[in-house]
């Protein structure tokens, strides 16, 4: 990673240093701000012009920048859009700022050089009002059609109780209705080709096979899928606003709730970005702790997606006995944490308590117990051959697809790329465990589905590394930003009384800065992009979520298939609704 | 494609045999797989006539707390109201009068105290704030009920109850906890 600010000559020498600002951040992340002008060139230049480039658009949100405290020193206006491009064979991200000015503001769209920046985009004049020049279907996404306003922008309420008691007259409910007919023309289809009629079918926002609220229309001639056009947004709870409101501290069970099946992994995405902003290092035994739950977290995870896959093509029992195995990972994290699902346990700076007496006894039971039930549901799920046919050849995508969709994790390895966040970008001690990346070639449903069976092996091979090398000492670094602090340094006088009440009460003050953290997570590469401008509470939390980019290839791959296949490319998708809607 | 590393572990895909595409022998065998179940222990219990056990640190439904002497430990300070995440604490404060100090240990105490048990997402925040021992969440969860009002949990219903009246129903309320120092 030494040479990440080595793209910075490159760029000086092609567009000229008065283009560029560089700001610093207590990332590493080189971040540029450029003219909206260029944004187009630049980003063109990097994704072919350069050796080795950044070929991934990792993430696109946007930033109302109007009540930023300390912007003078920046080069800021009203609003921005922020770019983070990714580049696999260089290991480095590079964040591209884009100010610009106006109440309703507009910059170029880069949907012509990324075809996951459209999702993205549409996110943003959702959520911002700033419009997309040369976008090809600039609509609301997370958002209902009908809704006035952008909830994103700081002017905007960020609770219920504040826009007042919600009203459904007659004829609000014709102007809903009407909002959710689905029109093929506004996305640019035909109703009917030369020799056929096509058919429009919704599939959900109710339906088994969609794994929660999503909307998925599909036009079809026969039983093949000409397209497809997905709608979320039915699970959006504005986490990021939240992230506004609640205090860094009070942050934490929210993040819980974004991709519900990963639990503290979570936690700990939002937590790296926070302890960078703070400059909290760590002690050995607090990353392994973190390291032993989100291992038994992933196992958990895919203990879910396996069985409802197996489910999805047809294989009811399976998602049965995984549900049992699941529920003994819960017991272990139950002991551990206090909570199941939504264990909010990890802590600014360590995590809530020590481990229990008796955990070490409850995992190794676990590790014993679990290896010869991988291999059962390897051989009832796996080897089957109708399994087998139903998954095989089925939503192929390339390498180089999978790349300009935006696809991580497991998706990315299913298509023999050996790219895991882990092991390139180590996090919280991931550099101190054996363990493999597990690929397989084609890219297919089956694929994904053996990768992800693999990872379990791996997962519990860590799970047994941090059973057997739990190193001893705090579980909270000595550090005062440490939230909340160890006991022994509060409530014993009426000194530590007072920090403990201001420390509860409005929360620790994380200095002023941007961060962004990267962890390869259940289903993919998750990120918390903070801003803070040394207040209480975030400026702005950027969710970054794996199954966002993912849903938006959906389409994309289930093309010429039919409708049964679709139901295959989902399951083997494994998103969560809460994590692409947040 | 080349390796970056030597980490690499590529997973094994072998074609199908040829019993393996002769699908009914593997409905034979799912079969198989199921009947086997059949015989194994149940991983479910009969509740309500059964209850699991919950772990020592289970965050469920709360407590309010006393001293040994019976006395209500909150002293209506408000942290809990504030640091609680999805709001679902209030609180209104007291002064504790002459003769009334065998109810309450502090000078003040909490007059009405609720959780809207709807809102509350039982994340901990609250035991964690308190400075007074006075609120933590125990070894059970909120029952179901039939009114969104009876959800609302009042100080009555949270207290727990008086260790020298009954200290039977207190020790259990306690459950697994250390008694407060």
């Amino acid at each position: 990673m030494s040479d990440a600010f080595a793209i910075l000559d490159l760029l000086h020498q092609n567009f000229g240093a008065s283009t560029f600002t560089q700001q610093p951040t207590v990332d590493d992340i080189p971040t540029l701000w450029l003219p909206k002008e260029k944004i187009i060139s630049v980003t063109t230049y990097l994704k072919t012009g350069i050796p080795q480039p950044y070929n991934l658009l990792y993430d696109l949100c946007g930033m109302d920048e109007r009540d930023r405290a300390g912007k003078e020193k920046l080069p800021v206006k009203d609003f921005t859009v922020i770019y983070h491009l990714f580049s696999f064979e260089r290991n480095s991200f590079i964040r591209l700022k884009v100010a610009l000015e106006g109440e309703y503001p507009s910059t170029p769209s880069i949907t012509g050089q990324f075809k996951n920046a459209n999702w993205y985009e549409r996110e943003v004049y959702d959520m911002f009002g700033i419009k997309f020049e040369g976008h090809p279907h600039l609509q609301r996404i997370l958002m209902p059609l009908t809704w006035e306003g952008h909830p994103l922008r700081k002017e905007h309420p960020a609770r219920a109780t504040e826009i007042g008691p919600y009203r459904l007259l007659n004829e609000t409910i014709d102007r809903e209705q009407n909002a959710l007919q689905f029109k093929p023309e506004e996305w640019g289809m035909q109703r009917e080709s030369d020799d056929a009629d096509f058919m429009f079918l919704n599939i959900g926002p109710q339906h088994p096979g969609t794994h929660g609220v999503l909307r998925i229309v599909l036009q079809l001639d026969g039983e093949d899928i000409v397209d497809a056009v997905p709608e979320i947004g039915f699970h959006h709870r504005g986490a990021e606003k939240m992230g506004e409101r609640q205090s860094w501290h009070t942050y934490i069970p929210y993040t819980d709730r974004i991709d519900y099946l990963g639990g503290v992994m979570n936690n700990l995405a939002y937590l790296l970005a926070v302890e960078k902003l703070a400059g909290i290092v760590v002690p050995d035994r607090v990353k392994v702790i973190r390291v032993m739950l989100c291992e038994l977290f992933r196992i958990s995870s895919h203990l879910v997606w396996f069985g409802t896959f197996a489910q999805d093509v047809g294989q009811l029992s399976p998602v049965f006995y995984m549900f049992t195995d699941r529920e003994k990972v819960f017991d272990i994290i139950e002991a551990v944490c206090g909570g199941r699902m939504h264990p909010n346990w990890f802590r600014i700076g360590g995590v809530a308590q020590d481990l229990p007496n008796g955990w070490d006894g409850l995992v190794r039971d676990f590790v014993q117990y679990f290896p010869k039930k991988i291999k059962e549901y390897t051989d009832m799920v796996i080897r089957n051959s109708l399994f087998k046919g139903r998954t095989k050849g089925i939503g192929i995508y390339t390498l180089e697809e999978a790349i300009e969709w935006g696809v991580t994790g497991p998706g990315l390895r299913a298509c023999g790329y050996e790219w895991d966040f882990r092991k390139k970008r180590p996090y919280s001690g991931y550099e101190m465990f054996n363990f493999d990346i597990p690929t397989a070639q084609n890219g297919d449903c089956y694929d994904r589905a053996v990768v992800r069976v693999e990872e379990l092996w791996q997962s519990l091979r860590i799970v047994e590394q941090c059973l057997n090398n739990m190193p001893e000492g705090s579980y909270k670094a000595d550090h005062p930003l440490t939230t909340p602090p160890l006991k022994k340094y509060t409530m014993q006088d009426i000194e530590t009384l007072i920090t403990h009440f201001l420390n509860v009460s409005w929360g620790p003050v994380i200095p002023a800065g941007e961060a962004m953290s990267c962890i390869e997570a259940t289903k993919g590469a998750n990120s918390y992009y903070l801003v803070s401008d040394g207040n209480t509470s975030s400026y702005r939390t950027r969710i970054r979520t794996p199954s966002f980019p993912h849903m938006q290839m959906v389409p994309y791959v289930s093309k010429g298939y039919t409708v049964a296949d679709l139901l295959s490319i989902l399951g083997s998708v494994d998103f969560v609704l809460a994590d692409i809607d947040r | 494609m080349q390796s970056l590393t030597n980490r690499v572990k590529p997973v094994d895909r072998k074609p199908m045999t040829f019993l393996e595409k002769i699908y009914l022998w593997e409905i034979a065998k799912g079969m198989m797989i199921t009947i086997k179940h059949f015989f194994k222990r149940k991983p479910t219990i009969k509740y309500p006539e059964q209850k699991r056990e919950f772990s020592s640190v289970f965050r469920g439904l709360h407590i309010l707390n006393r001293d040994e002497q019976g006395r209500e430990r909150c002293t209506a300070c408000g942290l809990c109201a504030v640091a609680c995440p999805a709001e679902a604490i209030t609180m209104e404060a007291a002064e504790r009068k002459t003769g009334e100090e065998h109810l309450y240990r502090e000078e003040k105490y909490a007059a009405r105290y609720e959780i809207n048990m709807l809102r509350c997402i039982f994340c901990g925040l609250c035991e964690e704030a308190c400075p007074k021992d006075a609120i933590y969440l125990s070894q059970t969860f909120t029952p179901s009920n039939l009114t969104r009002a009876q959800f609302i949990y009042k100080k009555d219903d949270l207290l727990i109850p008086d260790p020298n009246k009954d200290p039977e129903q207190y020790a259990k309320a306690l459950g697994d906890r250390k008694r407060p120092q």
